[in-house]
Formats: C-alpha cells, structure tokens, sequence
C-alpha cells in the first residue's frame, strides 16, 4: 500500500513503517565444543511426557470417539495418536485383524520445506514404518475379520528418526489405553552417527550434520527388535554397537513407558 | 476370590503356566503367563473340584474398568438392529456382543433358513424380521467379506423390541405375533422368549 | 508385495526344509537364483537396464532408466552439487493387483528404499562432479524403475539394476566459459556438448552398494526368497553394503514378527561375508552385458534388442 494513500474513512496508521529490530542469536551449531547445544551427554534422551486418553469424549463411550488416545512429548517433539477399533475391515482375514497406521505432519510441524495439505510420499513411507513397527506386538489372532486402525498426528517435529520413534512410542501408549490386547509395549530410540561417535535421540539440527541416522524399535519381554532403519554409511562394527546401544536406550524408554501407563490407570477420572 | 491390586502393563509377566490358569486379559508364552492389556492384575482362587482328579489351578486375569470393546465371535449372543430385508436375507447392523457395546456396528446376516429352527422352508421373512427391529442372535460363522452369519433359531433368539406399522412399541404376544397395546393390532414377528 | 496364498501343509513344508537346510529348488540358504543383466536398451536415456532374478518367466524383472537433466538453481538448494531423484513404479504386468491405484502402497515403500540406498552422498556417487555452475546450474539425475514381474525378492533386483543403468550412465560434456555482458559483469555460462561419443560415465559410480534380503522363515533365514518362500517370511531385512565394505542402508520389513537382535547381528556379518561374492558376480554379469552392447551396435538398433526372450 503505498503511503500516500489517504483513506478518509478509516484512521490511519503512521505513513511510513519501518522493519523490527531482530537480535541475531545466531545459530547455534551442534556438537560445537565437544558438547550438545542443549547441554547433554553422548547418551542422554530427552524428557518424555505421556498423556493417554485426552482425546476421549466424556462419557467415555460414545459412537464417534476414538477407543483410545495418547498425547506424546519428547523435547521438542509432540505427537498425538489416536486408535479405533476393534472394528469391522474392509479386508476381512478369516485368521486375524489387520492393524493399519496413518500418519501425517501438520502443516506447521516441520522446519524443513515441503507441501502443506499434501501427503508426501515420506509420510506414505513412515505409516508403513509404523504398521511394521508395531504389527508383531498386537494380538491379532484375538481379532478375527476385525481391523485396528491408529491415526498419528505431528503436531511437532524435531529430527526425521527421532520423530518417528517417538510416533512408535505414542501408538504403544495408544494401543495400550484402548484395551487391546498386545504382546508387550513396544519401545524406540534413534540414534545418530558424528564423527564416528553416536549420539542419542538427536534432534533435527543435531541429524542433519550426521552421517548417519538410526531407529531401532523394540519389545523388551520377548527380546525382539520390531523395526530396524538405517540410513547413511557406516562400518559394520558401528552398526552393531549402535544396535546394542540404542536397544538399552529403549529399554529406559519403555520404563518411562509404563510407570506413565500405570499411573494413568491409578488415576482414572483425570 | 483373592485381588491383589498390582496395575500390569502388556508384556508383564504374572506366573508360571505350572501354577496358574491363564484368563482373559493374559496369554502364554513358552511356559508363562504374560499380561496382555493394561489393568489390574487379579487372582480367582480355584472352586472346589470334587469330580475332577486333577487340581485345578487358580486363574490369573487381568482386569479393566473402562468398557472393552468386544468383536463377534462364533457362538456369542448379540443384539443388534435389523437394516435391510430382503426375501433371502436380513441385513443387521451387530451393535452389542455378550453385553459389550461395539466400537463401531458390525455387519451381520440372518439367511431365511436360520431363522427358524424348524420348517424352514416354509418361513416368509416379511412375517419374520422388518426393518427398524431389535434382535437378539447368535453368531454361527464368521461368514464372508462382508458379513457374519447370525442365525435367531434359539427360543430366546428373534424380535425383542419392534414398533408396529402405527409407530407403538409392541408387545410378543407368542412366539410368532407381537401386539401394539394402542392400535390392538397384531404384526408377524419371530419373537424372543423373554428371559425371566 | 504380490501375495500368494499357500495352504497350510506347503507352508509347513518350506519351513521345515528351510530350517534343515533345504529350499524349494535345491539352492543352499546363502545362494542367489540366477541372474541375468542387460545394459543399454533404452536409446533415449542416458543409461539404462533390465535385471532379471530366476529364470526366464519365473523371476523378478525390473527395467530402471537414468534421465540427466539440467535444473537451474534456486535458493535453498545445496549450492555445489547436483542431485538424484528416484521413483519406483509396479507395472499392472507384474501382477493383478498393481492395476489401478492397487500398487501405491508398494510404490512408495520401493521408491524411498531405492532413495535411501542410492539417493544422497550415501550411495557412493559424487554428487559436486554433477554440478555443472555453483548456485547457477546442475544436473539431476531421475532414476525411474519400472518393475515388470514380482516373483519374490524385489528390493535386490531393483537395486542390482539401479547399480548397473548408473554405472552404464553417460552425461554429455559441459563447456563452462565465462561471458562478459555489456555492463562488464563476467557470468558464467555452460553449453552442452551434443556429441554421441563425447561423453563421460558417473563418478564414483564404482562405489554404488548392492543390496541382499534375508528373509526369517522359522528359526533360519535364507537370501533371495523365492515366491513361495516370501509368503511364508515372517520378517525380512535388506542390508545393502558398498565395495568397501561399508553397510550403507538397513531396512526391516514384514509385519508378523520381530527379529532377536543376535540374529540380527548375525545377519549383518553374513551381509558383509556374502558381500565380496555378490559384488564379484555382478562385475562378471556386468561385462559380459557391456560387450553384449557393444556386439549390438554393429546391427541397425531396433527395437527387437528389448524384446529378445529375456
């Protein structure tokens, strides 16, 4: 609008505008001095915060709303995932249900360019992550021509692997609050390799100046890895104790995971 | 029937298969008993056995407050609403299962030849089930792509609720007419034996 | 992936004779089907080929041409290097399925393995060799697989051809002269050579991983499964390792179970042992189709290359 034009019927702002005074922090690079930018060790996760059943109408049953829910935060990521079912399948399977995931970024979650509105062909992948991920924990034979469906939702994302470990996470809580029945809760932690070191649960400043970045999801009672996703280069002994290491990282997860479902039960009117 | 309120998470282990039976809510693996859902972890004491030589073992469940969605299986009884009809078959959309509500309404299907359990050839679907009907089933096959197969030839099985022609709630007045007390008019229904 | 149904007495049979040791075609659980490589059918392209696992009507056949193409640089972009696009598409020939919107799904999960393997430094390519001017131009090269038959074992062939259309690739020359304008501000400016023999091959191209899936079937695992095999797998891992040696990308795949993670370890070092033979057959195959081409040239190239029985 030029500043020349002078509206009669309304009251005008100053003609002339100037640019706000931004103070440049400058960006804080990753791994400057040895250490984190924010202040942790090698192997230290972020906090976890885990809310199940926020998305559950009060009365607890009604026809449109999801069995069970979850709200999911770890640092800076924060997820919601939502499970229907057992409900009736299109694809039908006389043995067992069939457990689908959808998954979606919100338009404002990612701080890396891409389309909002539109799935990507990234979010097509990661719900079958997610599907594999946590298809051998669900009891399926006990769901016969019945399907499950999650729906994940990133309202906030920070680092691509530890974004989708955190989504596993979540659908775990999720599945866990609805009442179906699981062979155990499933657990992930991702990992990323710098300078020949690896580094827990990184986040997305932390994963984009690593060689290589690495998911392991898994179920602590039957000893099991569930998802294994690696990307980038690495020699074969770092990938071996990467595995080793992030299976203990998620077996800290997965205590975090259900002294946070036992508590929700303890408290059932919250 | 002793309850410890210990609060499990799936994939706990509860006991040994040596010691306990396992109930709803847990399931075995390799010779123990694992939790399978969250709840709380409870123990029934074993009733006395007198015919059975072999002791029976206390059974170990884990139990849940909040309603558990429940799925048809074969040999459930179900409520449900009739939605279609055709001279064949009656479309029912499976609302409860054993007194569990459904997520989401299931499909079912009431084939004219299972309506009754004798004459079979001789039942007429209109004076059997119309549309807008509450029926009580049970499930006899998972059925195909679709559908269960439901089938109402048990004496307490058929029309438990139904609103006659006139808009009235009915009342059975034998296992073949219900009446709308308003109207004093009799419709054809297979009706339920009301369970006293 | 196309499934197969089996009942349950074949699928007891594979597995039992997978964990004695047996498979279904007398191969050992390390051994891969027969191979067959064709380079440099597609004259449009700047590289093409066609790999077939199995034998002929009864193997995974997948056809992946490389397009090079100039993209002008926009803000945002990595300022000295070019870049690789992937897309992997199931033919409705391969299976019913795949006609219709049917096959998305497995375009997906294909195409974002195949990027994971071959679509970033990690694949081994040079990537600031494709940039022809910084912050100006580059080259981005489109990797599009077409897969024409589905007989178990998918992910192998796609990346066995994906490593022999881009070791086959040749990118014309590129003359990059600096260009004075009127207002004396000196601007490169690149021209590209239209010459059919002046041409160079991908650097780097030589470091390109190959992939191997271990399929879990019971306790055991074998490599390359066959159909019959796939629909008996309870998880499957592809692990693609580099001529060095280096493990490049691992995926897990399959929904019913999980892996012990000392089988998984396990499997990694049988990755990297069966590795060294894996690279030295595709070398084998590899030459033998480059001479194959160059016997073909002779003759007035016509389509009739594409349709021999392959």
């Amino acid at each position: 609008m030029s500043a020349n034009i002078f509206d009669r019927r309304r009251v005008n702002g100053p003609p002339r505008s100037v640019e706000p005074l931004y103070t440049d922090e400058g960006d804080v690079k990753p791994f400057t001095n040895g250490g984190r930018a924010d202040g942790r060790s090698l192997d230290q996760l972020r906090p976890i915060f885990i809310k199940t059943g926020p998305l559950a109408v009060q009365p607890t049953f009604s026809p449109t709303a999801p069995s069970g829910s979850a709200y999911y935060e770890q640092g800076k990521i924060r997820i919601s995932c939502a499970v229907y079912g057992p409900r009736q399948g299109r694809k039908s399977n006389p043995r067992m249900g069939s457990f689908d995931c959808d998954f979606q970024y919100a338009p404002f979650s990612c701080s890396w360019k891409r389309r909002p509105h539109i799935k990507g062909a990234d979010e097509k992948e990661i719900a079958l992550i997610l599907e594999q991920a946590m298809a051998p924990a669900i009891r399926l034979e006990a769901y016969p021509k019945a399907c499950i469906d999650a729906f994940v939702t990133v309202i906030e994302s920070d680092g691509k692997f530890a974004t989708i470990s955190a989504a596993i996470n979540c659908i775990s809580a999720a599945l866990a609050d609805a009442g179906i029945e699981l062979y155990d809760i499933v657990a992930a932690c991702s990992m990323s390799l710098n300078a020949s070191q690896w580094v827990s649960d990184c986040n997305q400043a932390e994963e984009d100046v690593s060689q290589c970045s690495l998911f392991v999801s898994r179920m602590p009672s039957a000893d099991e890895i569930t998802y294994l996703l690696q990307q980038g280069k690495t020699m074969p002994d770092q990938t071996d104790r990467a595995v080793q290491t992030c299976s203990n990282s998620c077996a800290r997860v997965y205590a975090v995971l259900s002294r946070y479902l036992q508590a929700s039960m303890e408290q059932p009117a919250s | 029937m002793s309850s410890e309120s210990v609060i499990v998470t799936p994939g706990r282990r509860l006991g040994l298969t040596q010691e306990y039976e396992s109930g709803p809510g847990t399931y075995v693996r390799n010779g123990m008993i694992y939790s399978s859902i969250l709840g709380t972890k409870k123990i029934e004491q074993a009733l006395a056995e007198t015919s059975d030589d072999s002791i029976k073992r206390p059974m170990l469940f884990v139990e849940r407050q909040n309603t558990k969605f429940a799925i048809p299986v074969i040999g459930s009884e179900i409520l449900g609403r009739v939605v279609r009809i055709n001279p064949r078959a009656a479309s029912v959309a499976i609302m409860m299962v054993d007194s569990a509500p459904c997520q989401e309404d299931f499909q079912g299907i009431v084939r004219v030849q299972d309506i009754r359990a004798t004459e079979k050839d001789l039942v007429q679907m209109i004076n059997s089930f119309r549309p807008g009907d509450i029926i009580r089933a049970e499930v006899i096959s998972l059925g195909d792509q679709r559908s269960y197969f439901l089938a109402t030839t048990k004496n307490e099985h058929g029309v438990v609720f139904a609103q006659s022609e006139a808009g009235n709630s009915m009342i059975p007045i034998s296992w073949e007419e219900m009446q709308d007390p308003k109207t004093q008019t009799i419709e054809k229904r297979k009706c339920a034996k009301p369970v006293t | 992936m196309a499934s197969l149904i089996l009942s349950p007495a074949e699928q007891d049979f594979i597995i039992r004779g997978v964990e004695k040791g047996f498979r279904g075609d007398g191969r050992g659980s390390l051994d891969r089907r027969e191979v067959t490589l064709r380079t440099g059918m597609i004259s449009q392209a700047n590289g093409s080929a066609r790999c077939r696992i199995g034998s002929l009507g009864v193997g995974t056949d997948i056809l992946v041409g490389v397009k090079a193409e100039v993209n002008t640089w926009a803000a945002g972009e990595p300022e000295e290097c070019g870049t690789i696009v992937c897309n992997v598409e199931c033919s409705p020939s391969a299976a019913q399925e795949f006609e219709g919107r049917g096959a998305d799904e497995i375009n997906v999960e294909l195409t974002q393995l195949l990027d994971r393997i071959v679509g970033g430094e990690q694949s081994g390519l040079d990537l600031r060799k494709l940039c022809i001017i910084p912050r100006q131009a580059y080259w981005v090269l489109h990797i599009d697989a077409l897969v024409l038959d589905v007989k178990g074992g998918v992910a192998d062939a796609l990346v066995w051809a994906t490593r022999a259309a881009l070791l086959a690739t040749k990118l014309p020359r590129v003359v990059v002269e600096s260009v004075t304008d009127d207002s004396g501000v000196a601007r490169a400016e690149f021209d590209v050579v239209d010459d059919a023999e002046d041409q160079m091959g991908l650097e780097g191209a030589r470091d390109l991983p190959l992939a191997a899936t271990f399929n879990q079937i019971g306790r055991r695992y074998v490599v390359d499964a066959s159909e019959q095999e796939e629909a008996v797998t309870q998880a499957k891992l592809t692990v693609a390792v580099s001529p060095k040696m280096e493990i490049c990308a691992i995926q897990k795949g399959g929904m019913l179970k999980g892996f012990a993670p000392s089988l998984l370890s396990e499997i990694t070092q049988t990755a990297l042992r069966i590795a060294k033979e894996e690279f030295a057959r595709f070398d084998a195959l590899f030459a033998e189709a480059s001479k194959h081409n160059g016997e073909l040239d002779e003759e007035p190239s016509t389509g009739s290359t594409f349709l021999e029985p392959f």
